[in-house]
């Protein structure tokens, strides 16, 4: 059966920085380590210490599916600059593929927060006069996040139409 | 937003314009629209406690206060016009004083409430061009002056345009050369397109989306009373919320197609509609992005539809209906037949959604797949989709501003893939659902280039659009 995994667009598609799973799994983990806690004190408080840890075991067998979808979905996200268009695909279950014209392009911006500065990431973010096709990729590192940053401003002037 | 252009040297006589305030009932007129939100509350509280009287002492403050901080916002709220470009200064706390080029006007709107019109004042709105989409608002004027004003600014805007397309010209010479002849083009004089039919509109209101929802509530509400009239009281009293939510909505929708009538101008059009709150808009062809024709299913049987243009401009403040949204409707309720001479109008040979989607998406979309369909040629899109109500999208391949392809678990299972045309706007695009995944293939691969030939076939004929 055909799918959007079978698009050819002509060239190879980029994939953010392996530092975006670094970061996810660090984020995930401390979330999993709060509710692993959580469940086990809460229930082994109410109930006996034998369920407090048959909870946690619940809970980080539950965390460790958690991390292979979320594993799937940090892997999904290619990019792909082409000669008129900017393509973006993402998705796991919902496989989504926006593609974005230079010249359509109102202004992008590169945004980090504390998590991706430390570990040397970016997020982009594309913006048309459309608010549904804003395309988003995150875990770029920093010379790319920049310099995809500046050749798209770039295209974008050069190709800048109205609305 | 561009930098105003000013004269190098001072000698416009305009450039001495004195500063003006705006018509001293504004703040009633802007404390009015409390003022009726506040006597629902009230009616409400009255219905439902009867015997708390006495305590309307708050309600009455809150008026108070909201006419005093009109009046204050009146006293120092100022505007002039200078050079082509309009000054309006205002705000107690966060000091705004805003320059408006008026090369950038858009369009420029009159808007009354119902208290504005009992007291003979206009808001008038100017839309700008620009990616916040800016609106600029004088409320409010007598309507003499707002309609005198609206054209004189229509007409300076216009020299403004044509002195920057020939260029040569000094800046800053041309504006109000000619306030009086330009105008008659731009209000709709001759014969109105369309006017919508109160009856049919009273009907078609009450047959279609929330109308029908609460014609449906109000007959079970009915015989809930009857059936059970121990407990009329306790129905009653749940039934008021609710019923006075739709009762609004069914108002600003009625209000808002009321007599809508669409004059066809040099531009574009004029649409003028309104009970009580009245509003007059112009619309510019350029303007549109995206055309809808709406069917819902009991319309169907009467061969009734709805014709809407969404129309670009980005957030705008939600304070009143012609704002909030940016679709528009060009035929309220009319006959299938006026609603396709208008699409023929915008679309000039509108592809009809001849290809339906495959027979397998019925799986995925069991209720809405014998409306899904899609149509094109080498300047459009026609996208239909719908449940209940069948809605018919066409968009200019040359407005797209992106194109998104999603595909869910089931739609893989069965080979589907939905496309998405966006336009510029909050929800406004052209969906073609559930299409086989290899011609959704196809067409994200021929798309991106025919939407860029169409934009630079625009740009040529059109620079600076």
């Amino acid at each position: 059966m055909t799918s959007l995994n079978d698009f050819n667009a002509g060239k190879p598609w980029i994939r953010p920085s392996p530092q975006l799973w670094r970061m996810r799994r660090v984020q995930g983990g401390i979330v999993a380590a709060l509710a692993i806690v959580a469940a086990g004190s809460v229930v082994g408080i109410h109930a006996t210490w034998w369920w407090g840890l048959a909870a946690a075991a619940v809970v980080f067998g539950i965390a460790l599916f958690a991390l292979r979808a979320l594993r799937r979905r940090v892997h999904s996200w290619q990019y792909m600059e082409r000669d008129d268009d900017l393509m973006v695909e993402h998705g796991v279950l919902v496989r989504r593929l926006s593609v974005v014209p230079y010249g359509r392009m109102q202004f992008v911006d590169v945004v980090a927060g504390p998590f991706e500065r430390f570990f040397g990431l970016s997020t982009l973010h594309m913006h048309t006069a459309a608010a549904a096709s804003d395309a988003v990729i995150p875990g770029l590192g920093r010379e790319e996040a920049q310099r995809l940053r500046d050749a798209l401003s770039r295209l974008g002037q050069a190709r800048s139409a109205g609305l | 937003m561009s930098a105003p252009r000013v004269p190098a040297v001072d000698v416009d006589p305009h450039a001495t314009t004195p500063w003006q305030r705006l018509h001293p009932l504004s703040p009633v007129v802007r404390a009015g629209r409390h003022l009726i939100s506040v006597a629902v509350i009230l009616l409400v509280s009255l219905v439902q406690t009867q015997h708390a009287h006495g305590d309307h002492r708050w309600d009455l403050m809150v008026i108070g206060v909201a006419l005093v901080l009109g009046i204050v916002t009146w006293l120092i709220t100022r505007w002039r016009l200078v050079d082509g470009v309009l000054h309006i200064d205002s705000g107690l706390i966060n000091r705004s004083s805003s320059r408006y080029p008026l090369s950038r006007v858009q369009a420029i709107d009159i808007a009354q409430s119902g208290l504005a019109r009992i007291l003979g004042v206009a808001e008038l709105r100017l839309r700008l061009a620009g990616s916040g989409g800016d609106t600029a608002r004088l409320a409010c004027l007598t309507l003499a002056h707002a309609t005198r004003l609206r054209n004189e600014l229509l007409a300076i805007a216009r020299a403004e345009r044509e002195e920057g397309a020939e260029t040569g010209q000094a800046p800053g010479s041309a504006p109000a050369a000619a306030p009086g002849t330009a105008t008659a083009t731009d209000l709709g004089t001759g014969k109105p397109l369309v006017v919508t039919d109160t009856g049919r509109l009273i009907v078609g209101t009450l047959t279609a989306g929330v109308g029908l929802v609460a014609v449906i509530l109000g007959v079970a509400f009915v015989i809930g009373l009857t059936m059970f009239p121990s407990a009329a009281k306790a129905i009653a009293a749940g039934g008021v919320w609710p019923f006075i939510g739709f009762a609004g909505a069914l108002w600003k929708r009625f209000n808002g197609d009321y007599h809508l009538t669409i004059h066809a101008t040099e531009a574009g059009f004029e649409l003028r509609s309104g009970l009580v709150q009245t509003t007059s808009e112009t619309i510019s062809r350029d303007r549109i992005q995206l055309v809808r024709l709406r069917q819902p299913l009991l319309w169907r049987r009467f061969g009734w539809c709805r014709v809407e243009v969404v129309v670009a401009g980005g957030k705008v403040k939600k304070e009143n209906r012609a704002e909030g949204q940016t679709s528009r409707p060009l035929l309220a309720v009319g006959r299938l037949e006026v609603g396709k001479a208008i699409i023929a109008n915008l679309v000039p040979e509108a592809p009809p959604c001849s290809v339906p989607a495959p027979a397998r998406a019925v799986w995925k979309a069991p209720l809405s797949k014998h409306l899904l369909a899609m149509g094109s040629n080498d300047l459009y899109i026609a996208a239909r989709r719908g449940r209940l109500e069948a809605t018919t999208t066409w968009v200019s391949l040359a407005k797209v501003q992106s194109i998104r392809a999603t595909e869910g678990p089931v739609q893989r299972r069965l080979g589907l893939t939905t496309v998405h045309l966006d336009v510029a706007g909050v929800r406004a695009r052209a969906t073609l659902q559930d299409r086989g995944a290899g011609e959704a293939l196809e067409l994200l691969a021929r798309l991106p280039a025919r939407c860029t030939a169409c934009r630079n076939a625009r740009a040529a004929i059109r620079p600076g659009v």
